[in-house]
């Protein structure tokens, strides 16, 4: 008796647990407890009695926005080969945002927050450093326009880094900005399906990009995004390849939507993604409990989000506090759903269409989706993502089942004996954490 | 399975949403005074820092402050003394680096000493690394303040004193262009018996406590501004200084010393300092300088308390003439609080102070208070001359004055000015200052506070009230009379801010209310504005129907309804729009009393159900005309104007609710 709609049951190092669907809610119980379905049933029903769910249906009203991405520019120096956006174009024509729009969008995003709100203002593409004047002009308007409006703002950037100079590392270390390098293996795996506009390798400007950042100022966080396609199987070589070229972290997204479908995942590629992604979490299991950092994001990311007991109705933010700009000033709900008509929720002057983005969320709500509805990880995915149902429904649900499984079961062993490492990642690791805590052991 | 079997087995909560669920019933068998919650303040059994600040042999520390830990006296017989002298202490010595084994922040099982840099911001942060050191072999690095300066801009590397600490020897250690330390080694001090409780033997009687809750000890240092335990009063003005601003606490207490013009400039201007150590009186020196700080009565430093003795005025007022004045200053307040109102809208400020000193945006900031508090005062003057009212058996007063200022005494001298909105230019700043200028002048009547002070008078000698209603009028006025006194240093205050930046820079609002065109956006905003400010004066209507006993609690329910307003005002002067503040444009302040029930029936008595159903009836009236402009809002193209409505008509509802659940006794 394993799976049901509204418990989980699996087994760890540690013993036998249950997983609580409602409130994401996990528990040891103990080897003597009948495990058929009644008794299960009968123990959920008390810990979780009918009409006190934490999630009851009701779908989300649109909250304060919190994070707006923009398109600064809607093209690409790249020739990838399973692409989403079509060389960043989105199948339209290529296209930068102006300044006037970037303006428009930072307002917006105050306009729309709650009072004293984090906000976090992403930079997407295609390419965004074709696009580097606007960067640097909108970077310090936007820090000027929050503290103004009582709001902190953060930045992230997404880019291939292949166009980086040295004051594009000094811009993003200077402007506390969390950004991800899309690579996608050593050399010869990068370079097979991430080639330059021109069919050179981009592997090598990216390492020359890489090593700007060493030189001239590393942001305050840099992660490295391994793109899966079917043509690279070997995960834990990959994943220890791109760490070891200094990354804080790095993680897998398996293609499930190209233009060019011989590069998407079919059905039957799970299987081997799964056993790649178990064997790279088994061995940042291994790191953690030995104290060193092996940062498998995805990994990481599932351990931290189990711990809290995240239960989300909605597999991410898009249409709620987070929309995205193109860049002729269009709002949508995602950065992959640019350019989408279905999806555009207003734009940045007239703000945004809340009954749009209420429609949406009452629409994408898991529990009216098939057949998430009845999937004991509902809570914990959320649905999937909205551009890749659209577009190629549900093949991944055994995948994701099995990683989340497998996150599960890692997690209590880790809770056991690391727990400290709940606590604060970063303080388990004795690293320094904001220059508050300078330590260091003695051998005395 | 029968529901009880389940209790046999065990279920252990693994994750946080899981253990939030589970009830806990108060500490374990097993807790420890150190694994009580990390706050010293009022209200607690015992302050662990007592205990904690003679964690290493010898000396004792001081954790309080947020610029480090400072060492406050050290036993002869002790190591330390070979190195430290009497004189030391009082030019600072730090705690730079403690080496130790860390309990909660171990990361191996295996116990390893590890060193932390004690370095700002200290205070509590460096209270909890001295609580989590366990018992065993320590060290202690101390140094003066200079050096302890640079310690903290981390000029000392901290593998240096690793390296140290590794020859276990008391010394001294000098490094060029940093300065010297001072190594000390010891066993923590035990502070528990084998049986986890308190040792009587290392504690001194009086020592857990010493720190709690008594005036002028450590904990009245402590208090922020209102804590419920604090009567300490912060800050203060003095007479030889009655419009500045002093911090109660300062050090330097000469005349024209240490001063800001308003509250936020003293704080912003000693910013920078650690944590205004060398400003202001601290814990320890308050414990020995505590007669040095004066009484502080109505907000101002004083050595004598002298009653007020109220003169019998020339002509007393009578009872019927005291409600007719009453009456006519109800509505004047009430036009002063819109006319300030108006003005602090028209500068469109965050709610919140801008960061730095002395920019543009904190001065208009500053000014912006100013107004604010006034209008606030006046609001409450408002309602304190209703109260008045009702105490007196009369009718309250909700309208507006549409002059302000009367010719009370009919000598046809008077000060006296039509009610007008205008931005906070120069010529209304004037006014403002000009009209509470009059109003000091409390020997006149014409003037507010005049007027305000004949009336004191004349109940006070008046043989129309009881000794109790005496006692309630004279209190109630009393209250209006004092808040009154600072309006002038206030605006005046706000005047100095302003100086020197050009109108049209801090004005967002430039001009008087102009009614925007219907169809227009900001349109529906201004109706909110207008429907909220209905709702103010119909839920004030509504409050003082109600008994003495509920009102305070309704009272804080109609605050809702201002919160509204405020909102509504805010987001109009965002956009550069002033709100017309005409409420009557949505209906009068009195409704039409509900249609009774059951009255075409005749005598019969409404039952339960139909009182309840009247009373739903008569809470929603309240708020139907803003219900109605909002369901507009709510459907306006622009996320924020939703977002208003949102928020708007939460508040509302909040309202609502309280009070239809009112019992007016009826």
């Amino acid at each position: 008796m394993e799976n049901t709609t509204d418990f989980h049951l699996f087994e760890s190092e540690v013993g036998r647990h249950l997983l609580v669907v409602d409130g994401s809610r996990l528990y040891d119980i103990s080897q003597e407890l009948p495990t058929d379905e009644g008794t299960l049933s009968k123990l959920v029903e008390e810990i979780s009695p009918a009409g006190s769910q934490r999630i009851d249906g009701t779908a989300l009203s649109p909250p304060p926005l919190q994070t707006l991405s923009l398109n600064v520019a809607q093209t690409c120096n790249m020739g990838c080969s399973y692409c989403y956006a079509g060389q960043g174009a989105f199948g339209g024509k290529p296209k930068l945002m102006s300044y006037d729009v970037a303006e428009a969008s930072v307002d917006r995003l105050i306009a729309e927050s709650g009072e004293g709100a984090d906000l976090v203002i992403g930079f997407m593409g295609g390419e965004p450093f074709v696009n580097r004047p606007l960067l640097c002009s909108i970077m310090p308007y936007a820090e000027r326009a929050a503290a103004a409006a009582r709001r902190t703002v953060r930045f992230s950037l997404t880019t291939n880094a292949t166009l980086l100079e040295p004051d594009d590392a000094k811009l993003l270390a200077r402007h506390r900005t969390q950004v991800a390098v899309s690579i996608d293996g050593p050399k010869a795996v990068n370079d097979a399906v991430r080639p330059m506009n021109d069919g050179s390798s981009s592997y090598d400007r990216l390492i020359r990009g890489l090593q700007l950042f060493e030189k001239h100022g590393r942001p305050y966080h840099l992660s490295a995004r391994i793109t899966v396609t079917p043509s690279a199987r070997d995960l834990p070589g990959i994943l220890d390849h791109v760490l070891s070229l200094g990354f804080d972290s790095a993680g897998f997204s398996p293609v499930l939507v190209s233009l060019d479908p011989s590069q998407a995942l079919e059905q039957t590629d799970f299987d081997w993604m799964l056993e790649g992604m178990i064997a790279s979490g088994q061995k940042a299991q291994q790191s953690i409990l030995a104290g060193k950092r092996y940062s498998f994001s995805n990994f990481e990311t599932a351990l931290q989000e189990i711990d809290r007991g995240s239960h989300r109705p909605y597999p991410c933010g898009a249409g709620a506090a987070y929309l995205s700009v193109s860049a002729d000033g269009g709002l949508y709900a995602c950065h992959r759903l640019v350019e989408d008509p279905k999806h555009r929720f207003g734009d940045v002057w007239s703000g945004s269409d809340y009954s749009a983005r209420a429609s949406h969320l009452t629409a994408r709500h898991v529990d009216r989706q098939e057949p998430c509805r009845s999937c004991w990880a509902r809570y914990l995915c959320g649905g999937g993502c909205y551009h890749e149902v659209d577009r190629r429904g549900r093949p991944a649900c055994d995948y994701i089942r099995g990683w989340l499984e497998f996150c599960l079961a890692s997690y209590v062993v880790l809770k056991e004996r690391a727990p400290d490492y709940f606590r604060n990642p970063d303080l388990y690791f004795d690293t320094t954490v904001a220059g508050r805590l300078q330590s260091a052991y003695s051998d005395n | 399975m029968p529901k009880s079997d389940l209790k046999k087995f065990k279920l252990f909560p693994r994750n946080l949403t899981a253990r939030a669920d589970a009830l806990v019933r108060g500490n374990p068998v097993t807790s420890r005074p150190e694994s009580g919650v990390e706050n010293c303040f009022p209200g607690l059994e015992f302050d662990q820092r007592n205990i904690d600040s003679g964690f290493f042999p010898g000396l004792q520390f001081e954790m309080h402050h947020t610029a480090g830990v400072v060492l406050r006296d050290f036993d002869n017989s002790a190591p330390a003394a070979a190195f430290l002298r009497r004189t030391d202490i009082q030019q600072g010595i730090f705690l730079a680096y403690v080496q130790g084994v860390f309990a909660s922040r171990m990361t191996t099982v295996a116990p390893a000493p590890r060193v932390v840099r004690f370095t700002p911001p200290a205070g509590l942060e460096s209270w909890r690394f001295v609580r989590d050191l366990e018992v065993g072999e320590i060290a202690v690095v101390l140094c003066d303040r200079q050096a302890f300066s640079r310690v903290a801009n981390g000029n000392l590397d901290i593998d240096v004193v690793t390296e140290w600490l590794k020859k276990r020897e008391n010394r001294e250690e000098n490094l060029p262009g940093i300065g010297r330390f001072v190594l000390l080694f010891g066993e923590r001090v035990r502070f528990l018996t084998s049986n986890g409780v308190i040792d009587p033997d290392s504690i001194e009687p009086g020592q857990l406590t010493q720190s709690l809750c008594s005036p002028w000890q450590y904990d009245f240092a402590d208090c922020g501004c209102f804590y419920w335990a604090s009567n300490k009063p912060d800050l203060v003005s003095n007479d030889a200084q009655p419009e500045q601003v002093l911090n109660f606490q300062r050090k330097d207490r000469s005349e024209g010393g240490d001063r800001a013009t308003t509250a936020d400039d003293w704080v912003l201007k000693h910013e920078n300092l650690w944590d205004g150590d060398s400003v202001i009186v601290r814990h320890a020196e308050m414990l020995t300088w505590w007669a040095d700080l004066p009484f502080v009565i109505r907000r101002r430093e004083t050595d004598r308390y002298e009653p007020t003795i109220v003169k019998p005025p020339k002509k007393p007022l009578d009872r019927v003439t005291i409600i007719d004045r009453l009456s006519r200053l109800a509505s004047v307040e009430h036009a002063l609080a819109i006319e300030y109102l108006y003005a602090y809208y028209s500068l469109g400020l965050p709610p919140t102070r801008p960061p730095g000193l002395g920019t543009v945006q904190a001065c208009i900031y500053t000014a912006g208070t100013e107004i604010f508090q006034v209008a606030i005062d006046e609001m409450r003057h408002l309602r304190a001359v209703n109260e008045i009212l009702i105490e007196l058996g009369a009718p309250w007063q909700l309208d507006r004055a549409d002059i302000i200022g009367e010719d009370f005494d009919g000598d046809g001298v008077a000060f006296q000015r039509p009610f007008a909105l205008r931005p906070l230019d120069r010529t209304q700043l004037g006014w403002f200052i000009a009209v509470e200028a009059a109003s000091q002048n409390q020997g006149d009547e014409n003037t507010i506070d005049g007027m305000y002070t004949l009336i004191l008078r004349s109940v006070a000698v008046s043989d129309e009230f009881s000794a109790d209603q005496k006692n309630r009028l004279s209190a109630l006025i009393k209250v209006i009379i004092d808040e009154g006194i600072d309006h002038y240093a206030r605006f005046s205050r706000a005047k100095t801010a302003l100086a020197g930046i050009p109108e049209n820079e801090y004005l967002k609002v430039q001009t008087g209310p102009e009614t925007v065109a219907a169809g227009h956006p900001d349109s529906v905003l201004q109706d909110a504005a207008d429907a909220a400010y209905l709702v103010v004066l119909r839920s004030l209507d509504y409050v003082f129907q109600v008994g003495d006993s509920q009102r305070g609690a309704m009272m804080e329910s109609a605050r809702r309804a201002m919160y509204n307003m405020d909102d509504a005002a805010r987001s109009l002067a965002a956009r550069s729009r002033g709100a017309l503040f005409d409420y009557r444009r949505f209906g009068r302040i009195q409704m039409q009393p509900a249609v009774k029930v059951g009255a075409a029936a005749g005598a019969m008595a409404p039952d339960a159900a139909q009182l309840r159903t009247r009373k739903v009836e008569e809470a929603q009236a309240i708020g139907a005309p803003l219900r109605a402009v909002l369901n507009q809002l709510a459907t306006a193209s622009m996320g924020e104007h939703v977002e208003l409505a949102r928020r708007m008509g939460q508040r509302l509802d909040t309202m609502t609710h309280a009070f239809e659940a009112i019992d007016k006794g009826t």
